[in-house]
């Protein structure tokens, strides 16, 4: 319980990273995430999360401070704010969507799937192995027989370029 | 994040500094002064050092303890297949193809059957039988069923027996799952859903106390009246009677009624006038009028919508329609056969008062 000089004082909690960082923050901006918010309603205010680095925490607490603001006329700002979230490299994107996705953070979890699916969207599977850089895992004969499966009716031009 | 390599005899340390905001005070025990270290020699890893700014402190603390954060290199193949699956769902086929055909680990997520469910029913209508056979996946349903209809094999026609009046059906419409039609005076919504969750389907909208001559489904969203609260796909439904009244229904009631016509309104224009958002309806009467009618005019009995009333037909008006290329020009035919063409020429905030309509007679 809060002591009587602070009843004023806004609710805090403590989220502790992966690699034992501490970082404090209104309860107001934490239960965005549902994980977080379920804690906070079984009594927690210090939760720590063994599946989130520091890194990604930080970058997830100013997302959740800036979404946690939003009012009708911050709305230009905060989309913004968002599109220069996600302008990030491929590493930071999936340690974000990984820590989104055990955090619970729905809007920011189709976020970042969307910045992903983005650059999937309308590749060939060359080109997608190229920018994701994937090791083609398939032997000839395999690929030879998914590529004879996907062929029907899809004709159509691929983008080949890595943008 | 910036590295600080600090050389200490043998032994290389890495340390991390954190640019931080005023407000998270649960750093400020891990600052410790640089000349505490006792490095000899520092280097700046790359030029990943962030210098702190006034408003900011920069904490420095040793790392040995987690070597996590050296391995940053994650690649797409080390998310989570639920995470994976959530991104393959905003594909298309095509792409959720070629995402297949790069490596086992996405062909994974491209094949799991949530996302070929949801492509199955936002494809086809909720009629359709979504349950699949136990020896296929969702995909290969999906697949087949498209095939089929690409081949124009339509194997599964839905038939549904609803028991209706004995009266005349009239103005059959189908609007998602709502199939509307009149009947007299009557308007029926026959909701399929809820008949085949054998709740009662129907809904009756009986205002009209005459036959209803036209009914008209026009999209909200190329009304004036559309508002945000509303959901993308609603229709208005407009409706015209020989009880010489127009009546405008959204969300299961009349919400507008018009009335003018000296008589019966025998037909209406099959889309609004106007630029969109448009707010002009046209309608014709018995009375050989053709009128126009602002949707924006404010209070239930619709006071002071009758924007314009158009001579010009000597018999019945019986059929209205709005070209397609050019919103602002409408035709209509009256029962004599002869044929009188309008047109508008200015703007249609101009035209929404009646000076600023041409007529143009095409009648020989």
């Amino acid at each position: 319980m809060a002591s009587t000089t602070e009843t004023k004082q806004k609710k805090m909690l403590i989220l502790k990273s992966a690699d034992n960082d501490e970082f404090e923050i209104e309860e107001s901006v934490g239960v965005q995430s549902e994980t977080i918010k379920n804690l906070v309603e079984d009594g927690f205010t210090f939760v720590p999360l063994p599946n989130v680095y520091t890194k990604a925490l930080i970058k997830i607490i100013d997302y959740l401070k800036k979404h946690a603001n939003k009012t009708d006329s911050n709305d230009e700002e905060i989309k913004t704010f968002d599109k220069d979230f996600v302008n990030t490299t491929f590493d930071d994107l999936f340690e974000l969507v990984s820590a989104a996705n055990y955090l619970h953070i729905s809007c920011l979890m189709n976020m970042l799937c969307q910045t992903i699916a983005d650059r999937i969207k309308d590749k060939s599977p060359e080109a997608v192995r190229k920018i994701f850089h994937i090791n083609c895992d398939y032997t000839p004969e395999e690929e030879a027989k998914i590529r004879k499966a996907n062929a029907q009716a899809f004709e159509g031009q691929f983008d080949e370029s890595l943008d | 994040m910036a590295k600080l390599l600090g050389k200490e005899g043998k032994k290389l340390t890495t340390l991390k500094a954190r640019e931080m905001n005023k407000d998270e005070t649960t750093f400020a025990r891990h600052i410790k002064p640089l000349d505490n270290l006792g490095c000899n020699n520092l280097i700046l890893d790359h030029n990943l050092i962030h210098l702190p700014s006034p408003s900011s402190r920069v904490s420095i603390e040793m790392e040995d303890t987690s070597p996590a954060t050296q391995n940053c290199s994650a690649s797409i193949t080390d998310l989570d297949m639920d995470a994976l699956v959530h991104c393959a769902s905003y594909l298309n086929l095509q792409d959720l193809s070629n995402m297949a055909i790069s490596c086992k680990y996405l062909q994974r997520a491209a094949y799991s059957d949530s996302i070929w469910q949801s492509l199955f029913r936002q494809q086809w209508s909720p009629l359709v039988h979504t349950v699949f056979p136990h020896t296929s996946t969702a995909r290969e349903a999906y697949l087949a069923r498209r095939t089929d209809l690409l081949q124009f094999k339509f194997i599964d026609p839905v038939v549904l027996d609803f028991p209706t009046e004995a009266k005349p059906h009239e103005n059959l419409h189908l609007d998602k799952d709502n199939i509307i039609f009149s009947q007299g005076s009557s308007i029926h919504v026959l909701n399929i859903e809820n008949f085949l969750c054998g709740r009662d389907p129907y809904v009756t909208l009986r205002d009209h106390t005459a036959r209803i001559t036209s009914l008209r489904l026009i999209p909200f969203e190329e009304t004036c009246l559309y508002s945000s609260k509303m959901k993308k796909n609603d229709n208005l439904l407009v409706t015209s009677s020989f009880d010489h009244s127009i009546r405008l229904w959204w969300k299961g009631h009349c919400q507008r009624s018009f009335r003018g016509h000296n008589g019966s309104v025998s037909t209406l224009s099959d889309k609004l006038l106007g630029d969109r958002p448009s707010k002009i309806l046209a309608s014709g009467g018995l009375d050989g009028t053709v009128r126009l009618w602002s949707l924006d005019s404010s209070g239930k009995r619709g006071q002071h919508a009758l924007k314009a009333t158009l001579y010009g037909h000597e018999k019945p008006v019986v059929l209205m329609s709005v070209a397609g290329h050019k919103t602002s020009l409408l035709v209509s035919i009256s029962r004599n056969s002869k044929e009188g063409k309008r047109g508008r020429q200015k703007e249609l905030k101009l035209a929404a008062s009646s000076d600023c309509f041409h007529f143009f007679s095409l009648e020989k």
